[in-house]
C-alpha cells in the first residue's frame, strides 16, 4: 500500500515517471507501471496510470545482460577487445568493448571512447604504418591486420594484434563504420622473440666457430650444415649447398669422394668415430672429422658430422713430442734422469712416485714394464748408503729446502754405481706442507773413478814428491859429508906437517874422494831403476834365481856356513823383470848372510805362496834382527845403517823396496832382535 | 876467552873427529877432548855424567849416523829429570845444508847451535869469539 501511496503522491505533485516493479502474484512477474499526471489550468487534477507487463522484454534483458557478461569475460580471458567505429559523419562516439578499454589500458568506467583516445596509445613508432594500413583499407573498403605497439599511461609496453573489417554501404559502396577486434599478444611476442633470439645464438653459435658441422639423412643429402661447413664446401667446389643437396658433390674429385663415401657409410653402418686427416687445401691444415649416427626406432636415420680444425693441437702435440724426445734424448746422453715422489700421505705406498726412462734405466729397471716405486729405489740403494742417503732426504723435507748427495746403488747385476743424486721440497701453497720432492739422479760413476784416480795419482805424486825432498836431502848430504872431510883434510894439509900426518891426511882424503865417488855411482843406479823401465819382461823361475845367486856368492857361503832351504812348490815362476828380481833376492840373502848373530850359523828360508790376489814371497832369517819400535820407519831409508861394526852402505833395502815397487809390489819386514827377520814381498795381479 | 874444560864429539866418521879434534887443539890447547863414533855411547856418557858435578863440557854432535841419530840423541837427553844445558853446551854438527835441521837446532832448547862441517880452526875461534862478543 505505502509504495502506492508514495507513487501516487510523487504523480500528483505534477511528476510524470515509470516504474519497473517485480510481483509474485499472481505469477512471478515484471511490470511496467507509468504514472502521468493530468494537469488543468497549472493544477494537478487526476493521474492517469498505466500497468503493462514486461516479463517477456525484462527476460530477454536478463539473457542479454547475461550474454554481454559472458562475451566480456571470453574478451577478458582472450585478451580480445572488440570495437566499432563509425565513419559517417553523423557516427557517434565509438564503442568499446570493456577488454578493449583495458587492453589500451583505460578504465570502461570512467574514460570515454574515441579514435583520438585510441592513437594516443600506439607506439609513435607504429603510428604511421598503422594508420596508414587503417586509411588504406577504409579507401578499398577492405579487411585489416595490423600487428603494433602500444604504449600504457605507465609506460608499459603492449603488442597487439588489431584486425578490422570496413563495412561498406551496400548501395552507396560509402564505408559506413569498420568493427574489430584488438588482441593482447604480448606474452606470444616474447616468448617469439625470446625463441628467435635463442635461435639466433645457437646459428651464431654454430656459424662462428671454427669448426664445421652438418648433418644429413640415409642418403647423404644434406639436412642442415653450419656457416662454416657451406663455406667449406663452397671453396672447395665453387657450389652453395642447400639443404637437401646429396653432400657427395662430384667436384671433390675421385679420390676425395671416395674417402668420405666410405666414412659416410661406416657411421651410417651405425659406428660412431673420428679421424684425424691432414689436408693441403684449402690450407696446411689437420682436421679430425667425427660421425654421429642418429637413430630413429634403432634405424640409422642420418648422420651429425662434425670436422674440427685441430692443426694448433697437433702442433703443439707435435712440439711436445719433440720436446719429449728431447729430453729423453739429454737425459740419456747426460745420464741424468728426473723424478718424482709425493710426501702427503704419511705412508709412502700411497704416495705417488714418477720417474723419467732415464731414471728406470739408471736403476736398472724397464721404463717400459717396471712401475716406479720408492722401494725399488731402496732396493737398489747400496747397503752402506741406506741409512745416510734417505736421512737427508728426511732432512731435507723437514725443512722444506734443498739436497745435494751422491750415493752407491748396487744393480742386478751386481755391478756399483755413483749417483749424484740432487732435489728440492714442493711446498704446497695453501697449507705450507711438504707437497713433493723432486729431483734428479745423474750416474757419476766414471767421474767418480776419475776423481778417485786423481785422487790416488795425487796422493802418489805428493808421496814420489815427499820421497824425492828426502831423496834430494840424503843425497845432499851423502855428497857433502865426503867434500867436508876433502875441505876440513885440505885445510889441515896446508899446515907443516910432519911426514907420518901428512901420509895420514892424504889416505884419508883419497877415501873421501872414493867415498864420494861411490856416492855419486849410487846415485846413478838409484835414478836408473826410478827411471821407467824399459827391460822386456820374461818368465822367471824362482828356484833357478835362488841357485844362481848361491853359485855367485858361493865363497861366503861356505865361509858363514850359510844354509839356505827354498819351497817354491806353491808357484815357482813369475812373469816380470829378470835382473831387478834378482837384484832383491840376492840383497835379501846377503843381508841375511851379513847381519847374523855372532856364532850362529846363517839359515836362510825362501818360500813362495799363491795368494788371492798374486804372489807372495817370504824371506826369513835366524840373523840378529831389527828393533821395529825404534827403527821401524827407516828400515827402507836410503843410507840408514842399524849395525855399527858392519860393513853396509846403507843402500841395500832402499834399493829393494824401490825395485820391488817398480815390479808392482810391496815389501814388508817383521823381526825381532836376537831370533830373525822375515820379509814378505807381494806381487797383485 | 875462558877456554872450555872439556869438549865431547860425536861422529860415526873417524876422519870428521879427528879433524875437529886438530881445529880444537890449535884454539884451546889444554882442554880435554873425547871421541865417540858410535852415538849411543856418546849419549850414555852424557847421561851418566849428567846428575854429577862435571866440567863445563862442549858437545859437537852429528847428525847423519846410523842406529841413532844426532836428534835422537838430543830426543833422548830431552827425556832426562837433569838439566843437561847447565854444563853441556851442545852443538849441532852437520854437512847437511837442509834448512830443517837448522830451524830444528834453532827452536831445541838443548841446543845451542848449528854448525856446518868441515869444524876448522876459524869455526871453532867464531864459536867462542861470537860468545865473547855477547
Amino acid at each position: 500500500m505505502k509504495r502506492w501511496q508514495s507513487s501516487y503522491i510523487r504523480a500528483f505533485k505534477g511528476e510524470a515517471y515509470t516504474e519497473e516493479v517485480y510481483g509474485e502474484l499472481p505469477d512471478p512477474h515484471w511490470s511496467e507501471i507509468s504514472f502521468n499526471p493530468i494537469i488543468e489550468s497549472g493544477v494537478v487534477v487526476a493521474v492517469a496510470c498505466c500497468s503493462k507487463n514486461i516479463s517477456n522484454r525484462k527476460k530477454i534483458e536478463e539473457q542479454l545482460k547475461l550474454s554481454e557478461k559472458m562475451m566480456a569475460e571470453a574478451q577478458r580471458i582472450a585478451k580480445v577487445g572488440s570495437w566499432e567505429l563509425g565513419l559517417t559523419k553523423d557516427a557517434g562516439a565509438p564503442i568499446w568493448s570493456d577488454e578493449a578499454y583495458r587492453i589500451l589500458g583505460y578504465d570502461p568506467k570512467t574514460d570515454m571512447p574515441s579514435y583520438e583516445n585510441y592513437l594516443k596509445r600506439v607506439h609513435p613508432d607504429d603510428l604511421e604504418f598503422s594508420t596508414t594500413i587503417v586509411e588504406k583499407a577504409i579507401a578499398e573498403g577492405s579487411k585489416f591486420s595490423i600487428k603494433h605497439r602500444l604504449i600504457l599511461r605507465d609506460g608499459t609496453l603492449r603488442w597487439i594484434n588489431s584486425e578490422g573489417e570496413v563495412i561498406v554501404d551496400a548501395v552507396t559502396g560509402m564505408p559506413l563504420k569498420i568493427v574489430g577486434t584488438n588482441q593482447d599478444i604480448t606474452d606470444k611476442v616474447l616468448a617469439e622473440e625470446k625463441a628467435n633470439r635463442e635461435s639466433n645464438n645457437r646459428d651464431i653459435l654454430m656459424n662462428t666457430i671454427g669448426d664445421s658441422m652438418w648433418s644429413m639423412d640415409a642418403n647423404m643429402n644434406m639436412i642442415a650444415a653450419n656457416a662454416r661447413f657451406i663455406g667449406f664446401i663452397k671453396a672447395f667446389t665453387g657450389i652453395d649447398i642447400k639443404p637437401g643437396d646429396n653432400l657427395l658433390i662430384e667436384k671433390f674429385g675421385e679420390e676425395v669422394l671416395t674417402r668420405w663415401k666410405a666414412r659416410y657409410e661406416r657411421a651410417l653402418a651405425g659406428e660412431t668415430f673420428s679421424e684425424e686427416e691432414y689436408s693441403e687445401y684449402p690450407e696446411p691444415a689437420w682436421t679430425e672429422n667425427s660421425f654421429h649416427p642418429i637413430a630413429e626406432n634403432g634405424k640409422v636415420v642420418g648422420l651429425a658430422c662434425f670436422a674440427k680444425n685441430i692443426t694448433t693441437i697437433k702442433i703443439v702435440q707435435e712440439q711436445l713430442k719433440q720436446n719429449e724426445i728431447m729430453m729423453a734424448d739429454a737425459q740419456r746422453v747426460a745420464h741424468v734422469g728426473c723424478w718424482e715422489r709425493g710426501l702427503e700421505h704419511e705412508d709412502h705406498e700411497k704416495n705417488f712416485v714418477r720417474w723419467s726412462d732415464e731414471t728406470f734405466k739408471i736403476f736398472g729397471y724397464d721404463p717400459k714394464n717396471d712401475t716406479a716405486s720408492y722401494e725399488k729405489f731402496l732396493n737398489r740403494l747400496h747397503p752402506d748408503d741406506l741409512h745416510f742417503a734417505p736421512q737427508v732426504v728426511c732432512k731435507a723435507i723437514e725443512d722444506k729446502s734443498r739436497y745435494a748427495l751422491e750415493h752407491r746403488i748396487i744393480l742386478p747385476d751386481g755391478s756399483i754405481r755413483w749417483i749424484s743424486s740432487q732435489g728440492e721440497i714442493v711446498v704446497n701453497e695453501e697449507t705450507g706442507k711438504p707437497m713433493k720432492v723432486v729431483g734428479t739422479n745423474c750416474d757419476i760413476t766414471e767421474k767418480k773413478l776419475m776423481e778417485q784416480e786423481r785422487e790416488k795419482i795425487a796422493a802418489d805424486l805428493m808421496q814420489r814428491n815427499k820421497d824425492l825432498e828426502q831423496f834430494a836431502y840424503i843425497i845432499s848430504h851423502n855428497l857433502r859429508s865426503p867434500v867436508s872431510n876433502i875441505m876440513g883434510l885440505a885445510e889441515e894439509l896446508k899446515d907443516d906437517l910432519d911426514t907420518e900426518s901428512r901420509t895420514l891426511f892424504l889416505t884419508e882424503l883419497s877415501q873421501s874422494v872414493a867415498k864420494l865417488d861411490m856416492v855419486i855411482k849410487d846415485l846413478n843406479y838409484i835414478l836408473q831403476i826410478k827411471r821407467e823401465i824399459t827391460e822386456i819382461k820374461d818368465h822367471v823361475v824362482f828356484s833357478g834365481l835362488v841357485n844362481d845367486i848361491k853359485a855367485s856368492i858361493s865363497n861366503m857361503i861356505q865361509t858363514e856356513k850359510v844354509t839356505i832351504d827354498v819351497d817354491f812348490s806353491a808357484i815357482d815362476e813369475m812373469y816380470t823383470l829378470k835382473s831387478y828380481l834378482y837384484s832383491v833376492f840376492y840383497n835379501l840373502i846377503t843381508n841375511s848372510i851379513k847381519y847374523h848373530q855372532p856364532g850362529i850359523a846363517p839359515h836362510i828360508t825362501v818360500k813362495s805362496n799363491q795368494t788371492k790376489n798374486g804372489i807372495a814371497l817370504f824371506f826369513s832369517d835366524n840373523g840378529m834382527g831389527i828393533d821395529l819400535e825404534i827403527q821401524g820407519n827407516k828400515v827402507f831409508g836410503l843410507y840408514k845403517r842399524f849395525h855399527t861394526g858392519i860393513e853396509g852402505k846403507g843402500m841395500g833395502l832402499y834399493m829393494t823396496k824401490n825395485q820391488i815397487e817398480a815390479l808392482g809390489g810391496t815389501i814388508t819386514i817383521d823381526s825381532q832382535v836376537g831370533v830373525g827377520t822375515q820379509f814378505k814381498i807381494e806381487f797383485n795381479k | 876467552m875462558t877456554s872450555p874444560e872439556r869438549f865431547i864429539l860425536i861422529d860415526d866418521e873417524k876422519v870428521a873427529n879427528m879433524l875437529a879434534e886438530r881445529s880444537i887443539r890449535k884454539v884451546f890447547e889444554e882442554s880435554a877432548i873425547i871421541k865417540f863414533t858410535e852415538p849411543e855411547k856418546g849419549l850414555y856418557f852424557i847421561m851418566d855424567e849428567c846428575l854429577l858435578p862435571a866440567l863445563t863440557t862442549v858437545v859437537f854432535l852429528d847428525i847423519n849416523m846410523p842406529i841413532l841419530s844426532g836428534w835422537e840423541v838430543i830426543y833422548s837427553l830431552e827425556q832426562l829429570a837433569c838439566d843437561v844445558t847447565s854444563h853441556f853446551k851442545i852443538y849441532i854438527v852437520s854437512s847437511s845444508v837442509d834448512p830443517a835441521d837448522k830451524e830444528k837446532a834453532r827452536i831445541s832448547p838443548l841446543v845451542k847451535g848449528y854448525l856446518e862441517k868441515p869444524i876448522t880452526r876459524s869455526v871453532v875461534e867464531s864459536l867462542f869469539m861470537e860468545k865473547v862478543a855477547s
